[in-house]
Protein backbone atom coordinates (compact mmCIF):
# COMPACT_ATOMS: atom_id res chain seq x y z
CA UNK A 1 0.00 0.00 0.00
CA UNK A 2 1.13 3.39 -0.68
CA UNK A 3 2.65 5.35 1.97
CA UNK A 4 2.69 9.14 2.17
CA UNK A 5 1.02 11.95 4.04
CA UNK A 6 -1.22 11.32 7.45
CA UNK A 7 -4.73 11.06 5.49
CA UNK A 8 -6.84 12.56 7.64
CA UNK A 9 -4.37 15.94 7.37
CA UNK A 10 -4.12 15.51 3.50
CA UNK A 11 -8.35 15.00 3.16
CA UNK A 12 -8.95 17.96 5.42
CA UNK A 13 -6.31 20.28 3.98
CA UNK A 14 -8.08 19.39 0.45
CA UNK A 15 -11.31 20.27 1.78
CA UNK A 16 -10.13 23.82 3.32
CA UNK A 17 -8.99 24.60 -0.40
CA UNK A 18 -5.54 23.89 -0.45
CA UNK A 19 -4.48 23.39 -4.13
CA UNK A 20 -0.68 22.07 -2.99
CA UNK A 21 -2.50 18.98 -1.04
CA UNK A 22 -5.12 18.12 -3.64
CA UNK A 23 -2.16 18.06 -6.00
CA UNK A 24 0.10 15.41 -3.32
CA UNK A 25 -3.31 13.45 -2.61
CA UNK A 26 -3.06 12.84 -6.72
CA UNK A 27 0.31 12.00 -7.04
CA UNK A 28 0.03 9.75 -3.67
CA UNK A 29 -2.38 7.88 -5.89
CA UNK A 30 -1.98 7.77 -9.61
CA UNK A 31 0.03 4.89 -9.54
CA UNK A 32 -2.98 2.89 -8.00
CA UNK A 33 -5.80 4.38 -10.26
CA UNK A 34 -3.29 3.64 -12.89
CA UNK A 35 -3.12 -0.36 -11.71
CA UNK A 36 -6.71 -0.55 -12.18
CA UNK A 37 -7.91 1.50 -14.76
CA UNK A 38 -5.02 0.66 -17.61
CA UNK A 39 -5.69 -3.33 -17.06
CA UNK A 40 -9.24 -2.81 -18.51
CA UNK A 41 -9.41 0.55 -20.09
CA UNK A 42 -5.83 -0.23 -21.97
CA UNK A 43 -3.56 2.48 -23.10
CA UNK A 44 -4.83 4.91 -25.28
CA UNK A 45 -6.64 8.18 -25.11
CA UNK A 46 -9.67 7.42 -23.29
CA UNK A 47 -7.56 6.12 -19.87
CA UNK A 48 -6.36 9.81 -19.63
CA UNK A 49 -9.68 11.02 -19.91
CA UNK A 50 -11.14 8.27 -17.30
CA UNK A 51 -8.00 9.17 -14.49
CA UNK A 52 -8.94 12.74 -14.83
CA UNK A 53 -12.94 11.78 -14.36
CA UNK A 54 -11.80 9.82 -11.48
CA UNK A 55 -9.52 12.43 -9.38
CA UNK A 56 -12.66 15.24 -10.47
CA UNK A 57 -14.68 12.65 -8.69
CA UNK A 58 -12.25 12.08 -5.49
CA UNK A 59 -12.13 16.06 -5.11
CA UNK A 60 -16.71 16.21 -5.45
CA UNK A 61 -17.51 13.06 -3.21
CA UNK A 62 -14.52 13.78 -0.55
CA UNK A 63 -16.63 15.26 2.15
CA UNK A 64 -18.62 12.26 2.42
CA UNK A 65 -15.20 10.19 2.93
CA UNK A 66 -15.82 9.01 6.54
CA UNK A 67 -12.43 7.57 6.98
CA UNK A 68 -14.23 3.64 7.61
CA UNK A 69 -12.13 2.22 5.18
CA UNK A 70 -8.63 3.91 3.51
CA UNK A 71 -8.03 6.30 1.73
CA UNK A 72 -6.25 4.69 -0.78
CA UNK A 73 -9.59 1.74 -0.72
CA UNK A 74 -11.98 4.57 -1.31
CA UNK A 75 -10.33 6.11 -4.14
CA UNK A 76 -9.81 2.82 -5.83
CA UNK A 77 -13.30 1.94 -5.62
CA UNK A 78 -14.12 5.14 -7.19
CA UNK A 79 -11.28 4.33 -10.06
CA UNK A 80 -13.35 0.53 -10.71
CA UNK A 81 -16.72 1.79 -11.03
CA UNK A 82 -15.84 4.23 -13.45
CA UNK A 83 -13.59 1.85 -15.77
CA UNK A 84 -16.44 -0.59 -15.09
CA UNK A 85 -19.41 2.29 -16.06
CA UNK A 86 -16.72 3.25 -19.23
CA UNK A 87 -16.51 -0.36 -20.03
CA UNK A 88 -20.25 -1.27 -19.98
CA UNK A 89 -21.31 1.47 -22.24
CA UNK A 90 -18.62 1.33 -24.52
CA UNK A 91 -19.04 -2.66 -25.35
CA UNK A 92 -22.26 -2.73 -24.06
CA UNK A 93 -22.32 -5.67 -22.45
CA UNK A 94 -23.54 -6.53 -18.95
CA UNK A 95 -20.94 -6.38 -16.25
CA UNK A 96 -21.86 -10.13 -14.82
CA UNK A 97 -20.79 -11.78 -17.95
CA UNK A 98 -17.14 -10.39 -17.61
CA UNK A 99 -16.55 -10.34 -13.84
CA UNK A 100 -17.16 -14.29 -12.92
CA UNK A 101 -15.03 -16.70 -14.33
CA UNK A 102 -16.00 -19.80 -15.61
CA UNK A 103 -16.87 -23.03 -13.21
CA UNK A 104 -16.01 -20.38 -10.10
CA UNK A 105 -17.70 -23.24 -8.08
CA UNK A 106 -15.60 -26.20 -9.02
CA UNK A 107 -12.71 -23.80 -8.20
CA UNK A 108 -13.73 -23.04 -4.76
CA UNK A 109 -14.13 -26.96 -3.90
CA UNK A 110 -10.81 -27.96 -5.44
CA UNK A 111 -8.53 -25.05 -5.19
CA UNK A 112 -8.81 -23.37 -1.83
CA UNK A 113 -6.92 -25.42 -0.37
CA UNK A 114 -4.30 -24.31 -3.32
CA UNK A 115 -4.77 -20.85 -3.09
CA UNK A 116 -4.22 -20.92 0.96
CA UNK A 117 -0.81 -22.43 0.21
CA UNK A 118 -0.05 -21.42 -3.50
CA UNK A 119 3.29 -22.92 -4.96
CA UNK A 120 5.98 -20.14 -5.50
CA UNK A 121 6.61 -19.57 -9.24
CA UNK A 122 10.02 -18.01 -9.84
CA UNK A 123 11.46 -15.72 -12.20
CA UNK A 124 14.96 -16.09 -13.12
CA UNK A 125 16.63 -12.86 -13.90
CA UNK A 126 16.96 -13.96 -17.99
CA UNK A 127 12.95 -13.91 -17.77
CA UNK A 128 12.04 -10.89 -16.11
CA UNK A 129 11.91 -9.22 -19.89
CA UNK A 130 9.07 -11.76 -20.38
CA UNK A 131 7.21 -10.59 -17.61
CA UNK A 132 5.65 -7.57 -18.71
CA UNK A 133 4.20 -9.33 -21.89
CA UNK A 134 3.02 -12.13 -20.14
CA UNK A 135 0.74 -10.16 -18.08
CA UNK A 136 -0.49 -8.08 -20.58
CA UNK A 137 -1.81 -11.64 -22.20
CA UNK A 138 -3.74 -11.87 -19.02
CA UNK A 139 -7.92 -11.10 -18.79
CA UNK A 140 -8.77 -7.50 -17.68
CA UNK A 141 -10.01 -8.75 -14.25
CA UNK A 142 -7.52 -11.17 -13.57
CA UNK A 143 -4.89 -8.36 -14.36
CA UNK A 144 -6.44 -6.01 -12.20
CA UNK A 145 -6.39 -8.29 -9.18
CA UNK A 146 -2.81 -9.61 -9.71
CA UNK A 147 -1.40 -5.63 -9.50
CA UNK A 148 -3.77 -4.64 -6.69
CA UNK A 149 -2.65 -7.89 -4.32
CA UNK A 150 1.28 -7.50 -5.62
CA UNK A 151 2.35 -4.32 -6.80
CA UNK A 152 0.52 -2.15 -4.66
CA UNK A 153 0.39 -5.17 -1.84
CA UNK A 154 -3.62 -5.14 -1.04
CA UNK A 155 -5.22 -8.03 0.72
CA UNK A 156 -7.50 -10.08 -0.69
CA UNK A 157 -10.21 -7.98 1.83
CA UNK A 158 -8.91 -4.62 0.45
CA UNK A 159 -9.70 -5.81 -3.08
CA UNK A 160 -13.25 -6.52 -2.28
CA UNK A 161 -13.79 -3.37 -1.34
CA UNK A 162 -12.39 -1.96 -3.98
CA UNK A 163 -14.29 -4.11 -6.53
CA UNK A 164 -17.20 -5.38 -5.40
CA UNK A 165 -16.06 -8.99 -6.12
CA UNK A 166 -16.80 -11.37 -3.89
CA UNK A 167 -14.05 -12.82 -2.12
CA UNK A 168 -13.79 -16.25 -3.37
CA UNK A 169 -14.50 -14.44 -6.88
CA UNK A 170 -10.62 -12.08 -6.34
CA UNK A 171 -9.36 -15.31 -4.81
CA UNK A 172 -10.73 -16.69 -8.36
CA UNK A 173 -9.28 -14.30 -10.69
CA UNK A 174 -5.99 -14.69 -8.61
CA UNK A 175 -5.69 -18.17 -8.67
CA UNK A 176 -5.72 -18.46 -12.69
CA UNK A 177 -4.07 -15.29 -13.58
CA UNK A 178 -1.14 -17.07 -11.25
CA UNK A 179 -1.58 -20.49 -13.38
CA UNK A 180 -1.81 -18.63 -16.77
CA UNK A 181 1.39 -16.50 -15.40
CA UNK A 182 3.20 -20.29 -14.98
CA UNK A 183 2.21 -21.22 -18.24
CA UNK A 184 2.82 -18.22 -20.28
CA UNK A 185 6.45 -18.25 -18.68
CA UNK A 186 7.23 -21.50 -18.90
CA UNK A 187 5.57 -21.59 -23.04
CA UNK A 188 8.34 -18.73 -23.61
CA UNK A 189 11.09 -21.15 -21.82
CA UNK A 190 10.64 -24.33 -24.13
CA UNK A 191 9.95 -22.13 -27.75
CA UNK B 1 27.05 -6.26 -4.75
CA UNK B 2 26.24 -9.45 -6.54
CA UNK B 3 23.05 -9.32 -8.19
CA UNK B 4 19.74 -11.70 -7.59
CA UNK B 5 19.76 -14.46 -10.02
CA UNK B 6 15.77 -15.53 -9.74
CA UNK B 7 12.94 -13.56 -7.83
CA UNK B 8 9.60 -14.84 -6.53
CA UNK B 9 6.36 -14.05 -8.75
CA UNK B 10 5.15 -11.44 -6.07
CA UNK B 11 8.81 -9.80 -5.84
CA UNK B 12 9.00 -10.10 -9.69
CA UNK B 13 5.61 -8.26 -10.05
CA UNK B 14 6.60 -5.07 -7.71
CA UNK B 15 9.85 -4.70 -8.48
CA UNK B 16 9.69 -5.00 -12.67
CA UNK B 17 6.46 -4.59 -13.61
CA UNK B 18 5.44 -0.89 -15.23
CA UNK B 19 2.42 -0.13 -15.79
CA UNK B 20 3.13 2.88 -19.32
CA UNK B 21 2.48 6.61 -17.21
CA UNK B 22 -0.11 9.10 -18.47
CA UNK B 23 0.95 11.39 -21.23
CA UNK B 24 -0.31 14.19 -19.76
CA UNK B 25 0.65 15.63 -15.92
CA UNK B 26 -2.81 14.38 -13.91
CA UNK B 27 -1.64 16.17 -10.88
CA UNK B 28 -1.75 19.51 -12.49
CA UNK B 29 -4.24 19.08 -15.47
CA UNK B 30 -7.20 17.97 -12.88
CA UNK B 31 -5.90 20.76 -10.31
CA UNK B 32 -6.20 23.61 -13.15
CA UNK B 33 -9.78 21.83 -13.85
CA UNK B 34 -10.87 21.70 -10.10
CA UNK B 35 -9.21 25.40 -8.88
CA UNK B 36 -8.93 27.36 -12.10
CA UNK B 37 -5.56 28.04 -13.68
CA UNK B 38 -2.93 29.89 -11.85
CA UNK B 39 -0.63 32.43 -13.56
CA UNK B 40 2.62 31.11 -13.85
CA UNK B 41 5.34 33.27 -12.34
CA UNK B 42 7.48 34.93 -15.09
CA UNK B 43 11.00 33.42 -15.15
CA UNK B 44 13.93 34.93 -13.08
CA UNK B 45 15.09 35.84 -16.24
CA UNK B 46 12.35 38.22 -17.71
CA UNK B 47 12.45 39.63 -14.23
CA UNK B 48 16.11 40.82 -14.59
CA UNK B 49 14.85 41.79 -18.17
CA UNK B 50 12.06 44.33 -17.23
CA UNK B 51 14.06 45.24 -14.34
CA UNK B 52 16.75 46.71 -16.65
CA UNK B 53 13.99 47.56 -19.18
CA UNK B 54 12.69 50.45 -16.76
CA UNK B 55 16.20 51.88 -15.30
CA UNK B 56 16.72 52.17 -19.23
CA UNK B 57 13.88 53.78 -19.50
CA UNK B 58 13.54 55.87 -16.41
CA UNK B 59 17.43 57.22 -17.64
CA UNK B 60 16.38 57.84 -21.27
CA UNK B 61 13.02 59.96 -19.95
CA UNK B 62 15.59 62.05 -17.68
CA UNK B 63 17.64 62.62 -20.66
CA UNK B 64 14.95 63.68 -23.16
CA UNK B 65 13.71 66.25 -20.14
CA UNK B 66 17.01 68.12 -20.48
CA UNK B 67 17.09 68.39 -24.16
CA UNK B 68 13.33 69.54 -24.15
CA UNK B 69 13.70 72.06 -21.60
CA UNK B 70 15.86 73.96 -24.42
CA UNK B 71 13.15 74.46 -27.23
CA UNK B 72 9.83 76.40 -27.47
CA UNK B 73 6.34 74.95 -25.89
CA UNK B 74 4.87 75.07 -29.64
CA UNK B 75 7.64 73.10 -30.77
CA UNK B 76 7.55 70.47 -28.49
CA UNK B 77 4.00 70.15 -28.95
CA UNK B 78 4.44 69.90 -32.46
CA UNK B 79 6.18 66.56 -31.71
CA UNK B 80 4.41 65.08 -28.41
CA UNK B 81 0.61 65.24 -29.68
CA UNK B 82 1.56 63.30 -32.47
CA UNK B 83 4.01 60.89 -30.37
CA UNK B 84 1.06 59.88 -27.98
CA UNK B 85 -1.30 59.58 -30.62
CA UNK B 86 0.89 56.96 -31.93
CA UNK B 87 1.41 55.62 -28.66
CA UNK B 88 -2.07 55.03 -27.21
CA UNK B 89 -3.38 53.70 -30.84
CA UNK B 90 -0.98 51.13 -30.66
CA UNK B 91 -1.61 50.24 -26.96
CA UNK B 92 -5.22 49.94 -27.81
CA UNK B 93 -4.52 47.61 -30.92
CA UNK B 94 -2.08 45.47 -28.84
CA UNK B 95 -4.75 45.39 -26.35
CA UNK B 96 -7.34 44.37 -29.03
CA UNK B 97 -5.71 41.65 -30.36
CA UNK B 98 -4.39 39.85 -27.23
CA UNK B 99 -8.28 40.10 -26.36
CA UNK B 100 -9.06 38.05 -29.44
CA UNK B 101 -6.22 35.97 -29.20
CA UNK B 102 -7.20 34.55 -25.71
CA UNK B 103 -10.59 34.40 -26.85
CA UNK B 104 -9.35 31.68 -29.23
CA UNK B 105 -8.44 29.54 -26.44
Amino acid sequence: MQKGLDETYLVNEVLSGSREAFVKLIKQYEGLVLHIVTPLIGVNEDREDICQDIFMKVYERLNTFQFRSKLGTWIGHIAYNTSINFLQKKRNILLSSIESPENETSFLEMSNVEFNNPEQIIIREEDINQLNSAIDKLTEFQKTVLLLFYRDEMSIDEINQITGLPVNTVKSHLFRARNSLKQLLNQKKTL
Amino acid sequence: MKKKQQYELGEAIKNFYETKPLQSDLAKSVANKVFGRRKEAAPVFDRWLYAFAAILFAAGMIYCFSIVRQFSLSLISLVLIPAACYIGLSVKEHWLISKKLLSFQ
